[in-house]
């Protein structure tokens, strides 16, 4: 366990002790560390193509497997013949639910403490749900037996819409539930129901909205995969899958399949982007590792793209309506919501257990509110399960998205530019740490100076001065300004109030200083793109004084690697990069011992040294010894008395959570004619605390932006009301192109955290979370003057139009040609 | 199983034989027979672009193509860049500037993306900003946000540019001599504190948020700053 | 998504490809393949044989000769996109090639398999419409050929026999005063138009518009020509006001149903307004008119 000493901040790191961003102090000493742009490590393989993700995983007798799943949304299964199937050359096995129950595997846990059939036992329950799967050895033939597989099904009423679900008529789905009588999961309040009463009733002005969270898929360009590998000579069962969390994949299997988890072996080697969706456990995952155990073969299961976004992980569709009680000069007394949430066939929602709506109580955002208050229900419908963290702290899109939303609307009621109300409301510097009226602890934060540096960069004012000439104009496209000031809340735990599963939110680190000096780290997190074996690199290179190319970070294999919670949540940073740190400070506290009796002083005169990376002996500078020789010092001349070697591991419970924040500024125009939507210009100014890789940070923001932008303006998962999935491949789950992506201009203001090792506060997520409210806000801006006050996402041409249309400023090409005959007549002679 | 009909292929410059059922797609081909797993699967629909390879020098998606059509031609993968002429025996310029230009993340569109990009460089060697995207409009990338993918292709037109004015491509220019996007005159801190890559050292992908403002916001020493956006 | 077995025949003459349509049961002609492989491995289209053009040599041109331009079945879209004839004088040609899916899509998908596979939100159709042209094909008769106007019956349904190779599509080379173009809507790039609009105007010596042709796209079962539109026009002097009204007509035409690229009163609306655009480019680019650049 880490002490306190180990889990304060470092004083050696520059920390907003005044609570107001300071330069960063680290720029690097030419060694890799912290604050340099350090070419990542993981790039060789995959720019040569020698990546390793599940599908190039390849086993001596490996089979195939392909899952049968159902066209309907909600019917019974009446009868399954896999005869056909197996009569075919090439099939080795049908499996269905009665199969699997002999091994207690029909169904699983989900992360909410569901349960979820592997293989439909009795009812499916959404479009795609797996019915059965046929195992073969190849993957055509798979296919082959697939539709081979004869299933009869009574088709019952599905339910698609979460408030359809709710009425008293509406087909109960979880009839496996005992004594379920309706299709209602939970209700949910946080915050003060009276107090917000009271201040909407004494406010000067109160404003309203309806806005709905569409149903987004992560769609990482990798599908979901396994091959099971169950190894009957060790009697060990090894599970390659596109896992972001193995070490609780692997506690889960062992729970579910009663197999010991010692002889359990999740690898998840190079993951194809995850962005949550490779969180929760899937069905195939399952069914690959049981029939590998079941025939004691090799099995791989890789999904289509059409069953990944059919049947994985959805997120958001949360419906939601904003209120805020303000003062007429626009401070805001108090903010309540309402919300109605679609979690599909089954709670599979990934957050931690004890937050059944996740962090979406932190949605009085960056400022200061007395009075909040949100109340919440959950539905089950006859859609695929979800609800899981794409790219985000739990549910943190969803209510950044509503208060970033509802100041535009208040600014816009006020009459008032909706920067004055950002100003008026943020919380200040000093007052963090900043209690919420929900509850929640901010650690540190600036606000202005960053919506400020946002404004500067963005050309605010000029911009604002140009939308009033057009529409003064009368121009064909309209310009609108949308500004986002954001706050995540991101690095889950503390463990004592968020756990997966049960276990708690720690995550780890081991560092293993080899005698020639060069290092080996382990973490418990897992990378799926974010660049973990570079920047963790950074931070042991930074606390050893080593050169970043000694030290190889290695993640992604339960045998090896120390346990951890995984990689989602924006915590792999603040998390695990505090256990690296720590680490390495246990390693540096060794190291003082075996360099005084390198150099012969006093352990006490041993000091380190940042800049040179040596400890040397205080007052005699030219006495310094570097890691490397103290590397060899602890495994060839080890002190008398000392336990040989040179490593340490820290498994880190964080104090708190961290809170980057950020000001986005959008300036879009506006098509009159037919709603299309074009940037003008996209400033992004993210403050993460101190920063470990400015290069991957920036990455990090450009890729979270781009997904904003396909939330705002194409992305969704949608059904018809059969309950088929009519936006479930890439033809119509539409991912934004380099076409539809601009050039970002990013900045970035510096608010350590004051309570993480390296004051760093992770980053992949704000922009993905900040984003969205920000478009739409400019979206809206631009047709403000008219009063449109809301555009629901996703922002395609047509919903603009209508938009345009409803609020009179749709326009004809016409009103804007004028002809010239070439022979100089008037055209309308 | 049904017939399977034997083609031949030339891959990455090495003539392979397989058989192969006629419904089988090329992609399928060249990642399970001839084991060259580079090439990636990301949908069924043909939108992804992950499977691009080259097929007699054009780009083309080998999800959307069956393995008998390819019979007789020419096939690149990533797998082959590196044995190209313009590669030296090292990396091929694009996949220099992947690594340079922060170009990949989770590393799964890379593949093709750099063989788009060289399609592109083949047929165009200095492609403007909005080539290079549209060049590219038919591959998927999740986690990029795309700029720093064009950055790579630009990258790799300078270099190749470079290596092709340099004496029969033995004095090769230093990346960071020939891209195009260094300081490029901006104002900013004039603090160097010498290391590559850092403060005012040459650094490619600055932050552009480097002018202090009131002292403040931090990190004066990101002086160079890429201009790229500007124009978009 | 693995598609389901089926036999593999490869013609090198047309000859050749149409007796095999004669011969086999029911087979399926595979061209450039970017509509059909994804249909084949979602198993929507389960051929027993498939017959693949792509060996016939003699398809693959792009040429004018005899009064027409004519692609032949093997021509892909980036043939049109790069074709310097085209650029010259076939603005609508032009103007739809590159809005045609995605680079590597335009490199292997083919002109004349489109139009042959009839997706009413294919965007040749609606220019061939628009251009007066005509699909060529081979059957055990030899050859005819058909009108854009008879060719489209339903959607993926043409009036081709079943042993009928579609091997050209042509349409007559510009008139002196003549300018077409091609607008689409869509929701991103690669993505299948919202609506479509091509447009050919042709003048007379007298600055009246003689003949004009308008085809829409994602707008009705099949692409659609808008001819009360055409005949408004026939006539006239092109005017701001004259095509307002064609641009009303055409959107009037039109008969959109709401699906997931757009609700079907948005989808009449773009026709009006991408008429319009359609038109003023065609009228600029026969050099009757100069459009002032709007303020």
């Amino acid at each position: 366990m880490s002490s306190d000493h180990e889990n304060s901040a470092d004083t050696e790191y520059q920390h907003a002790e005044d609570g107001g961003p300071q330069p960063e102090k680290h720029c690097g000493h030419g060694r890799g560390g912290m604050g340099e742009e350090v070419r990542r490590k993981e790039d060789q393989r995959f720019i040569t193509g020698r990546g390793n993700y599940v599908d190039d995983v390849k086993k001596p007798g490996m089979l195939h497997c392909e899952l049968v799943r159902s066209p309907h949304a909600h019917a019974r299964i009446e009868e399954i013949d896999g005869s056909r199937a197996m009569d075919m050359d090439g099939v080795v096995a049908v499996l269905t639910a009665e199969d699997l129950l002999e091994y207690d595997l029909a169904t699983m846990p989900t992360l909410m403490d569901d349960t979820q059939d592997v293989l439909v036992n009795d009812k499916v329950k959404f479009q795609s749900q797996e019915v059965a799967a046929v195992i073969a050895e190849d993957r055509y033939v798979a296919k082959d037996g697939a539709e081979k597989v004869d299933v009869t099904y009574d088709v019952l009423d599905p339910v698609v819409d979460a408030d359809d679900a709710l009425e008293d008529d509406a087909p109960l789905i979880r009839e496996d539930i005992e004594d379920k009588e309706d299709n209602h999961i939970f209700d949910w309040e946080t915050g003060d129901e009276e107090a917000t009463a009271q201040a909407f009733e004494e406010a000067d002005v109160t404003v309203e909205e309806e806005m709905f969270y569409q149903r987004l898929h992560p769609a990482p360009i990798e599908t979901c995969g396994a091959v099971g590998d169950y190894d009957p000579g060790k009697d060990k069962l090894t599970v390659h899958m596109t896992s972001q969390a193995p070490h609780i994949h692997r506690t889960l299997f062992a729970q579910v399949s009663g197999i010991p988890e010692h002889k359990i072996r999740i690898v998840s080697p190079d993951v194809g982007g995850g962005f949550g969706n490779k969180v929760p456990i899937y069905p195939g995952y399952v069914v690959a590792a049981a029939a590998s155990y079941v025939l004691e073969q090799p099995v791989k299961w890789v999904e289509e793209r059409s069953e990944n976004i059919q049947t994985t992980g959805f997120a958001r569709d949360y419906d939601m309506t904003g209120e805020i009680a303000a003062t007429e000069d626009g401070e805001i007394l108090a903010v309540r919501t309402d919300v109605l949430a679609n979690h599909g066939a089954y709670n599979a929602a990934a957050q931690p257990s004890k937050f059944p709506a996740g962090f979406f109580n932190i949605f009085t955002g960056s400022y200061d509110i007395d009075a909040a208050y949100a109340s919440l229900s959950a539905a089950y419908t006859n859609t695929a399960p979800g609800g899981i963290a794409y790219r985000c702290s739990f549910r943190v899109t969803e209510a950044v998205y509503l208060i970033e939303r509802m100041v535009k609307v208040l600014a816009d009621e006020l009459e008032v530019d909706p920067t004055e109300i950002r100003r008026k409301n943020f919380i200040q510097p000093e007052q963090f740490p900043y209690e919420s009226p929900t509850g929640w602890n901010y650690d540190s934060g600036d606000y202005e100076s960053a919506l400020d540096l946002a404004l500067e960069m963005a050309e605010y004012e000029e911009y604002r001065e140009e939308q009033q000439r057009r529409i003064e104009n009368d121009a064909d496209k309209l310009l609108g300004i949308g500004i986002s000031s954001f706050t995540e809340v991101v690095g889950a735990g503390p463990g004592k109030t968020c756990d997966i599963a049960g276990v708690e939110m720690f995550d780890s680190a081991e560092i293993r200083i080899h005698p020639t000096g060069k290092a080996t780290v382990r973490v418990g997190v897992q990378t799926q793109g974010q660049g973990h074996e570079t920047t963790f690199a950074q931070i042991v290179a930074e606390e050893l004084g080593m050169d970043v190319d000694d030290i190889v970070v290695e993640h992604g294999d339960t045998d090896t690697d120390p346990y951890g919670l995984g990689t989602y949540g924006s915590r792999s940073t603040p998390v695990a990069g505090a256990a690296t740190a720590v680490a390495s400070r246990k390693v540096r506290d060794k190291a003082k011992t075996i360099a005084a009796n390198e150099l012969e002083a006093d352990e006490g005169d041993i000091e380190w040294d940042r800049e040179s990376g040596e400890f040397h002996v205080a007052g005699a500078p030219d006495r310094s010894i570097t890691i490397t020789e103290i590397a060899a010092g602890a495994y060839m001349n080890n002190p008398a008395g000392e336990e040989p070697g040179l490593e340490a591991v820290n498994y880190y419970d964080p104090p708190e959570m961290t809170y980057p924040f950020g000001s986005y500024v959008v300036v879009v125009e506006v098509d009159r004619e037919t709603g299309e939507v074009e940037f003008e210009k996209f400033v992004a100014v993210d403050d993460c605390g101190n920063r470990i890789n400015p290069m991957v940070i920036e990455g990090q923001i450009h890729g979270g932006l781009a997904q904003g932008i396909g939330t705002a303006m194409m992305e969704h998962v949608t059904y018809d009301d059969n309950g088929n999935v009519t936006g479930g491949d890439f033809m119509n789950y539409l991912l934004p192109t380099a076409m539809e992506i601009p050039e970002f201009e990013t900045g970035h203001t510096v608010t350590p955290s004051p309570h993480h090792p390296i004051g760093a506060k992770g980053v992949g997520e704000s922009p993905t979370v900040g984003s969205p409210p920000a478009i739409v806000n400019a979206v809206v801006d631009a047709m403000a003057h008219a009063g449109v006050s809301h555009v629901e996402m996703p922002m395609t041409p047509d919903v603009v139009w209508e938009a345009l249309d409803e609020a009179g400023l749709a326009q004809q090409p016409a009103a804007n040609l004028e002809f010239e005959l070439e022979s100089g007549e008037a055209a309308d002679d | 199983m049904t017939e399977t009909r034997e083609i031949t292929l030339t891959v990455n410059g090495t003539e392979r034989t397989i058989d192969a059922e006629p419904r089988q797609l090329l992609v399928h081909a060249i990642r399970e027979d001839l084991d060259l797993t580079g090439t990636h699967i990301g949908c069924d629909t043909g939108n992804c672009g992950a499977c691009t390879v080259l097929v007699d020098g054009e780009p083309l998606k080998s999800c959307l193509m069956l393995a008998v059509q390819a019979d007789g031609s020419e096939v690149l993968t990533v797998e082959g860049m590196a044995e190209l002429p313009e590669s030296a025996g090292d990396l091929h310029p694009i996949q220099e500037g992947f690594h340079e230009e922060h170009g990949l993340q989770c590393g799964y569109c890379t593949p093709g993306m750099i063989v788009a990009g060289k399609a592109l460089l083949d047929e165009n060697p200095d492609p403007d900003e909005e080539e290079i995207r549209e060049a590219i409009s038919g591959n998927l990338c999740r986690c990029t946000g795309y700029q720093n993918i064009v950055r790579s292709i630009e990258y790799a037109a300078e270099e190749l540019e470079a290596r092709a004015a340099a004496d029969g491509g033995t004095d090769v220019a230093s990346p960071a001599e020939s891209t195009p996007d260094v300081a490029g005159g901006q104002d900013g801190p004039a603090f160097d504190c010498g290391v590559e890559n850092c403060c005012g050292g040459p650094s490619l992908e600055a932050d552009e948020a480097d002018q202090p403002t009131d002292g403040k916001t931090a990190n004066g020493h990101d002086a160079a700053r890429d201009d790229g956006g500007a124009s978009r | 998504m693995k598609a389901a077995q089926f036999e593999h025949h490869e013609p090198s003459t047309v000859d050749e490809a149409v007796s095999l349509l004669e011969s086999l049961d029911e087979p399926t002609i595979l061209a450039g393949g970017q509509s059909l492989v994804p249909m084949l491995r979602f198993r929507l289209a389960r051929p027993e044989t498939v017959v693949d053009i792509n060996g016939i040599d003699s398809l693959d041109y792009l040429r004018e000769e005899n009064g027409f331009l004519t692609l032949g079945a093997l021509a892909r879209h980036a043939d049109v996109e790069n074709s310097a004839t085209v650029a010259d004088r076939y603005g609508s040609f032009a103007d739809a090639a590159p809005l045609v899916a995605d680079p590597q899509i335009r490199n292997r998908g083919t002109v004349v398999g489109s139009v042959a596979q009839a997706d009413p939100k294919g965007d040749w159709g609606s220019v061939l419409l628009a251009h007066d042209g005509a699909v060529v094909a081979h059957g055990p008769d030899g050859e005819r050929t058909i009108p854009a106007d008879d060719f489209f019956l339903l959607p993926y349904d043409t009036t081709l026999a079943e042993d009928e190779l579609a091997t050209a599509l042509r349409v007559p080379t510009p008139e002196p005063r003549e300018g077409s173009a091609y607008h689409k809507l869509k929701r991103k790039t690669g993505d299948y138009a919202m609506a479509g609009v091509a447009a050919r105007l042709v003048f007379d010596d007298d600055g009246r518009i003689a003949d004009a042709g308008i085809g829409m796209t994602a707008v009705d079962i099949t692409n659609a020509r808008a001819k009360e539109a055409e005949a408004h026009l026939e006539g006239e002097r092109p005017s701001p006001e004259l095509l307002e009204e064609a641009g009303e007509l055409a959107a009037e035409e039109s008969n959109p149903e709401s699906d997931e690229h757009g609700d079907a009163s948005y989808k009449e609306r773009m026709v009006d307004v991408l008429t319009q655009r359609a038109l003023a480019d065609a009228a600029e680019r026969a050099g009757v008119v100069e459009r002032r650049v709007p303020q």
